[in-house]
């Protein structure tokens, strides 16, 4: 089985790589097709023409467009993501501080998702027809049309300007509590290492709203797919050997009912994980998380292009990582993808 | 023809009540995006010091903003421009996308590997971020929305356009077309892409609740439409921050009639579905 | 001679089926039984009912079935009415089923040793760490080569005749006494299929196990059974031992089914097609359900059917039996 792994990685290893090549190439074209001149950007109002110049040269756009990717390219190899004009660092070190906001939101709006779709999903399923296979048919389909800015609004309007259950949303941490000293930079596990269970608290409660306005959104499409791959796997051949061989009812649902289930709703994963990561954007900015989204954002509605760039390339890699991540755990479950027969 | 499609039309929108009813909501919002303006009770850009930030009443049913303009009326007249973004969008996708499907999945070699290239390329990004970048590098305008949200659309269509074109090659249809002297073009246009259609229909009622939800998406984040045109992302946007301060009505309206139109679009989008192929029942 | 009490009774069983379409009454009051030990044919075209009466007797009939009436008495216990707790516990060990289509009959994406596994240990009073041996010993005594590798092979690996060994391994795992085999040789080829009959033959033997055989085929029916049940519609027609049903068929369409049937020495002219089709078993439906396809129907044949014993173990169902 080790071997047969290891050519699966290797063979989805190859497979992403021109997906990244592809990322490189599209984000430069779009860098390089924003309006404005951004080296009279960069000098600034009062410059004058040889400044400006001076700055082209700097920033290397006087150079041909095939030498400017080349530059491009070899910055990107060193890690280099260019500098903020806002902030006035380098990109890359300002992604670097924000990306743990926006993965410890995401992670734990997929966690909160898969919580409560796989299991309302399965139950669903083994009672067909009854009103709780409906109401979750129906609540999916209303759950597949919400936006995601709407709900994160509507949230906060009821639990912190009504009930006042929810701190106000500004971000992460209230400004009352210290920062937990920085081991993993999620601060969920960071302030649990600390044992420091109030700002556990204040953190976990700042981040209730913006996950759960996440996880709603990905919490139907992830329901529908484990009820309908469920359904289909229950009225399967093998499903009717295991209930002839008498096998408890829990083997038939779980070992032999729910291990086929999960191969569609895992690669469902990756059309989730597009959903996710593009509503990062739209949840950051409800909330004021200090994420990678926002951050962005900010930049663009600042004429500071390479926080953006860098943005689209850190979110375009993450998702193709993930998806090889998807890719390996679906040969994981499935050998007939894995063994060449 | 015209005759039995429009009886075929009937009976699948009357077959099951929830599309009907969905059916029916959706005429009602094209009229209105239609009609827009001349349904609207007041100006939607025209401001009235005198009363901002009303609550909803009898003279302001939808309530006013912070600059005294009706939220009825901007949630009406918005309708046609979230409408149309979407309609043209999905109408520019699948045009396009099922074009180049289906010319790869006929002729093959390089042409399928550039469909393909481009196709996986595009799905290589996280859509709505993919729809940012083109966005914002275009510029913000009506056009460069519609475009980036048919550009984000386009693989799903043009891999179904694909693999049913990739089926009827193998089935042998371009070479009989082929023997009996047609051309290859006209074996394309006559034969295999019309049968192509169906399956992506569905698709397409399904695509235009997401691309409305791309592009309000994009507005409320400050891409595409600026305001003050009316638009149903803006004016959430618009309402988001005043919802702190309690006055839920600038929000509220904007964000249910857009939640309503993707709801019956994705309603009816299964309602097809559950017709065309009633396999995929989910 | 005093019988000694069957296995098997199926008595009166009727079963309907809820579709889009109206009720479907699938099987009506169908009557057979089976000792131990016996090798008994259940015979009949397309959609007579054979297979709903399999799924029946092991109560895995589909959600939309109803069992209307009629009782299945196994080793003296009523499967019809006893709780679904009692039915997992005897199913795979008292009695067990093979199917149609080995390959999607079994889990995909589990090992077929490990399959096996599960049956031992759910009802077969294995320990857990005897239960690799064990499985091995069961594949190797289903004939497959080099059982100790193929312990850890998936179906999509396995020939169909394979897999068939497979899932009579899995069948026969805990020694049930009765074993319902649903067409297992369709699909295969003509090699596999008589080398899988040999099979299920010497293993029932060895162990006096019975053996009830679905088939469409008269010929393979003929070969492996000692009696046959004839279905037609939903109805049991006729039931004979092997011999006697061949040599003297009472009801017409046991003629008929005999007459369609190749085998050595008949030509292909002389094979007659059975005129008409399956009547449609929604609705109203006469009494004799082959009345309508039937060249001796006379008008009393429309009177409520009885199964007439005519012999020693013959039952037909017919007014005008030939």
């Amino acid at each position: 089985m080790r071997a047969s792994f290891l050519r699966l990685l290797s063979r989805r290893l190859t497979a992403a790589a021109p997906g990244l090549a592809g990322v490189v190439v599209v984000t430069f074209c779009l860098m390089r097709a924003l309006p404005g001149d951004p080296a009279a950007y960069f000098a600034g109002n009062a410059a004058t023409k040889e400044a400006i110049e001076q700055v082209r040269v700097k920033l290397g756009l006087d150079k041909s467009l095939p030498e400017q990717f080349a530059v491009y390219v070899r910055d990107l190899a060193h890690g280099d993501l260019g500098q903020s004009v806002t902030t006035g660092q380098p990109v890359r070190a300002e992604m670097l501080a924000r990306l743990p906001a926006s993965l410890e939101l995401t992670l734990t709006a997929l966690l909160l998702a898969v919580a409560v779709a796989l299991p309302a999903g399965v139950l669903a399923a083994t009672r067909p027809g009854t009103w709780v296979d409906q109401a979750v048919r129906v609540l999916t389909t209303a759950g597949v049309s919400l936006p995601t800015f709407f709900t994160g609004i509507l949230l906060v309007y009821v639990f912190y300007y009504l009930l006042g259950w929810s701190p106000s949303p500004t971000g992460r941490l209230d400004s009352l509590f210290p920062t937990p000293p920085r081991v993993t930079s999620f601060y969920l596990v960071d302030s649990l290492i600390a044992r420091d269970s109030e700002t556990f608290t204040a953190c976990l409660r700042q981040l209730t709203l913006p996950a759960v306005t996440m996880a709603l959104f990905v919490m139907a499409p992830l329901a529908r797919m484990t009820r309908a791959s469920m359904l289909g796997v229950l009225g399967s051949d093998f499903i009717r050997t295991a209930r002839a061989s008498g096998l408890s009812r829990r083997t038939v649902l779980w070992t032999y009912g729910f291990r086929n289930a999960m191969l569609p709703v895992v690669t469902t994963l990756g059309m989730i994980f597009s959903f996710m990561l593009g509503a990062n954007v739209l949840v950051e900015k409800v909330f004021a998380w200090p994420g990678i989204g926002s951050f962005a954002l900010e930049s663009l509605l600042a004429s500071d292009y390479a926080p953006v760039q860098g943005f689209i390339l850190v979110m375009a890699t993450l998702y193709v990582l993930l998806n090889l991540t998807i890719d390996i755990l679906y040969g994981l479950i499935d050998p007939r993808v894995r063994i060449d027969a | 023809m015209t005759a039995a499609a429009l009886r075929h039309a009937r009976y699948v929108v009357t077959e099951n009540p929830i599309t009907l009813a969905a059916f029916s909501m959706l005429l009602m919002l094209l009229l209105v995006a239609l009609l827009g303006p001349a349904l609207a009770p007041y100006d939607p850009l025209k401001s009235d010091t005198a009363s901002t930030l009303k609550p909803p009443s009898a003279r302001h049913w939808f309530g006013t903003d912070q600059l005294g303009r009706d939220m009825l009326s901007r949630v009406m007249v918005a309708t046609r421009l979230d409408m149309a973004i979407a309609f043209s969008a999905v109408a520019l996708s699948f045009a396009a996308g099922s074009l180049a499907g289906a010319c790869a999945g006929v002729f093959g070699g390089w042409t399928e590997r550039i469909v393909s290239r481009i196709s996986d390329t595009i799905m290589a990004f996280p859509l709505f971020v993919l729809a940012m970048g083109i966005v914002a590098a275009l510029g913000n305008s009506v056009f460069n929305v519609i475009l980036a949200t048919a550009v984000i659309n386009l693989p799903f269509y043009a891999r179904m356009a694909r693999a049913e074109a990739n089926v009827r090659r193998e089935a042998g249809f371009v070479e009989a077309a082929r023997l009996s002297g047609n051309g290859t073009m006209r074996v394309l246009a006559v034969h295999i892409y019309p049968n192509c259609l169906p399956p992506m229909m569905v698709q397409a009622s399904l695509n235009l609740g997401w691309a409305m939800l791309n592009a309000a998406g994009l507005a409320f984040i400050g891409l595409g439409v600026r305001p003050p045109t009316p638009e149903w992302g803006i004016l959430v946007a618009e309402g988001a921050s005043f919802i702190l301060s309690g006055e839920w009505w600038i929000a509220l309206f904007p964000g249910l009639a857009l939640m309503l139109a993707v709801f019956c679009f994705n309603l009816m989008g299964d309602g097809l579905r559950d017709l065309i192929d009633p396999r995929r029942r989910t | 001679m005093t019988a000694a009490a069957p296995l098997l009774s199926v008595e009166s069983l009727s079963v309907e089926f809820r579709t889009r379409d109206g009720l479907v009454k699938a099987l009506d009051r169908v009557s057979f039984e089976i000792r131990r030990g016996e090798t008994v044919g259940v015979v009949g075209e397309s959609g007579s009912g054979k297979s709903v009466t399999a799924f029946a007797i092991m109560r895995i009939l589909d959600p939309a079935a109803r069992i209307t009436g009629g009782r299945v008495a196994f080793d003296g216990v009523d499967l019809v009415a006893a709780r679904e707790s009692e039915l997992e516990a005897r199913r795979g060990r008292d009695l067990s089923m093979i199917f149609q289509n080995p390959r999607t009959a079994l889990n995909p994406i589990r090992q077929v040793g490990r399959q096996i596994g599960d049956v031992l240990l759910r009802h077969g009073g294995v320990k857990r760490g005897e239960v690799r041996r064990r499985a091995v010993e069961l594949l190797a005594q289903v004939q497959i080569p080099d059982p100790e590798r193929r312990y850890w092979a998936y179906p999509f690996e396995l020939s169909g005749g394979m897999c068939q060994r497979v899932m009579i391994a899995l069948a026969l795992a805990c020694g049930p006494a009765l074993l319902v085999a649903d067409e297992p040789t369709t699909g295969l080829d003509v090699t596999t299929q008589a080398a899988i009959m040999d099979l299920i033959d010497d293993l029932a033997r060895a162990t006096q196990m019975a053996t009830l055989l679905i088939t469409h085929d008269l010929g393979l029916a003929a070969l492996h059974c000692e009696r046959i049940v004839v279905m037609h519609a939903g109805h049991v027609v006729e039931s004979a031992p092997t011999a006697e049903l061949f040599a003297s068929p009472r009801h017409p369409y046991t003629a008929k089914l005999i007459a369609a049937t190749p085998g050595p020495g008949v030509s292909l002219d002389e094979l007659a097609a059975i005129p008409g089709g399956l009547p449609d078993l929604r609705g109203e439906l006469p009494a004799c359900r082959y009345s309508r396809r039937c060249e001796r129907y006379a008008p009393f044949c429309d009177e409520p059917l009885p199964l007439q014993e005519i012999g020693t173990r013959h039952t037909v169902a017919c007014w005008k039996p030939l």
